[in-house]
């Protein structure tokens, strides 16, 4: 199965803090990818290292076979939403959409078929100051969807959204997966996660799990469950495990 | 490029800062215009001046909207590091250096937009202050010259302005840097050391728009040597924003 994201030994630095080590993992096409941790576990740095809008310490991290900075078309190819990558609270939403799809050389039309896909085109023309966190969570959902990319990566895009907009959001990724569209995600909700991706990275600074989510739950143990053994066991071994030097209990596929 | 283009123009157009920006300026513009009519005309009765040199005067102080057109390349930057849309566009572009480039360039038509706006209003309320009091504008070579300086350092500015911003980033400090820079650092420099001044980007700046109360070079060899800040700023700012992380 074609590989879509790969993290070869990503390690991200700020100062004397290491915020990623050694990360490595693979992402493949058509399916759903959770990536999970505990607040400061990497997450976000790691898939802003992705999307090159941080640059590695050492190791790499590629969308289909580059660095992000080298795809032609990369509205075409990778939608974003997530938290930092921000809107201007001053458009309105449809505003916003405009901006971004004449960047991506998009049809002002594509605007529409977001709007209405993420359900708000009701509130398309108010400004965004206004909206809800969980309209503000479509509205970055839109952007991810306005250039119909091949790969979603979306940080905790669940915050904000009520029951009925997570059970639409679930829907909506299997759709998409179901449709040869491959998805990174990360999320707080494990309960919600295991209900939506096939494979799950369990992240610490570096992977303490890598493969898919049956492997892990097999057994009839929750997500949560296993999720929290992961964390007790790193926390014990000191700095968690490295991809590729698996520990007991930690199971790696890159 | 173009469609960046295409995207910075709508971000320029949306919201209010360009047209709360424009209107300041004119509304300044206009104030300083009255208060130096009013001098002028005093200093023409009592000898002081001439017509024709007061008529240059008034005409020139609409050169102030080159420091609106620099804040407006300032915020078009900042603006984005602040909420975090600046992420969104480097995502969207096809490079970084698109977007720095279609920035500046939306910056120089904007800040073309001030110089004219400037110019108009000199030679506009120029004409009915000077006017009110019996004094008539001149309009000769010098006065079109002066025009000329006003539109062409304001244009200039807006492009110089996003550079700043790259280079700061958050939008407080490089608002307050630029407006100390620009109206107290080079003016004291200006008063102390005028040889060193006149090469800085403000004396590159009033060589454009041909001021007379300080030491400058000529006009061609003030917008040769702001355009020569202008790629000193486009290399820094490239380089940094190559190499700086987005966080």
């Amino acid at each position: 199965m074609t590989v879509v994201v790969r993290f070869d030994r990503f390690t991200k630095t700020f100062g004397a803090t290491r915020a990623v080590e050694g990360l490595t993992f693979e992402v493949r096409a058509g399916r759903i990818t959770g990536l999970v941790g505990p607040n400061g576990a990497g997450k976000s740095t790691s898939l802003r290292g992705l999307l090159g809008l941080v640059r590695p310490s050492s190791g790499s991290a590629t969308v289909f076979g580059a660095p992000y900075a080298d795809l032609a078309e990369p509205a075409r190819r990778v939608g974003v939403s997530m938290e930092g990558v921000g809107l201007n609270p001053a458009h309105s939403g449809r505003r916003h959409l405009t901006v971004f799809a004449r960047a991506a050389g998009l049809a002002d039309s594509r605007v529409t078929e977001v709007l209405e896909l993420t359900g708000i085109a009701h509130a398309a023309d108010r400004r965004v100051r206004g909206w809800s966190t969980g309209m503000r969570a479509r509205l970055g959902l839109a952007t991810a969807l306005l250039g119909d990319p091949d790969l979603l990566v979306l940080d905790e895009p669940t915050n904000g959204l009520d029951p009925e907009g997570v059970r639409w959001l679930r829907t909506f990724l299997r759709e998409q997966a179901a449709g040869g569209r491959t998805v990174l995600l990360s999320s707080h909700m494990l309960a919600e996660l295991e209900n939506t991706v096939d494979d799950i990275v369990v992240l610490n600074r570096s992977a303490l799990f890598v493969g898919e989510l049956a492997a892990l739950t097999g057994d009839g143990a929750r997500l949560e469950e296993r999720f929290f053994e992961l964390l007790t066991q790193s926390g014990l071994a000191g700095a968690g495990a490295g991809a590729g030097a698996a520990g007991p209990g930690v199971v790696t596929r890159a | 490029m173009r469609r960046q283009l295409r995207s910075e123009l709508l971000k320029a157009r949306s919201g209010w800062l360009l047209a709360s920006l424009l209107l300041t300026a004119t509304l300044l513009d206009v104030v300083s215009i009255l208060g130096t009519a009013g001098s002028v005309h005093r200093d023409i009765g009592a000898g002081h001046t001439t017509i024709v040199a007061g008529s240059h005067d008034i005409v020139r102080l609409g050169f102030a909207n080159l420091l609106f057109a620099t804040l407006f390349g300032v915020l078009m930057v900042t603006g984005e590091y602040r909420t975090g849309a600046v992420s969104r566009s480097f995502l969207v572009a096809r490079s970084r250096e698109d977007v720095l480039s279609a920035k500046a360039v939306v910056s120089l038509l904007v800040g073309a937009a001030f110089g004219v706006l400037g110019a108009g209003t000199g030679l506009l309320a120029g004409w009915i202050t000077l006017g009110a009091r019996g004094d008539h504008l001149v309009l000769d070579r010098e006065t079109w010259l002066i025009c000329l300086g006003v539109v062409l350092v304001s244009t200039l500015a807006g492009p110089w302005g996003t550079f700043l911003g790259w280079l700061i980033r958050s939008q407080v400090p490089a608002v307050i840097a630029t407006i100390v820079w620009t109206l107290v650092v080079e003016s004291a420099v200006s008063a102390w050391l005028p040889d060193v001044a006149r090469y800085l980007p403000g004396g590159a700046e009033a060589a454009i728009y041909r001021d007379t109360t300080t030491s400058v070079l000529s006009m061609p060899w003030g917008v040769a040597l702001f355009v020569g800040w202008l790629t000193l700023g486009a290399a820094v700012s490239e380089r940094l924003l190559r190499h700086r992380d987005v966080t």
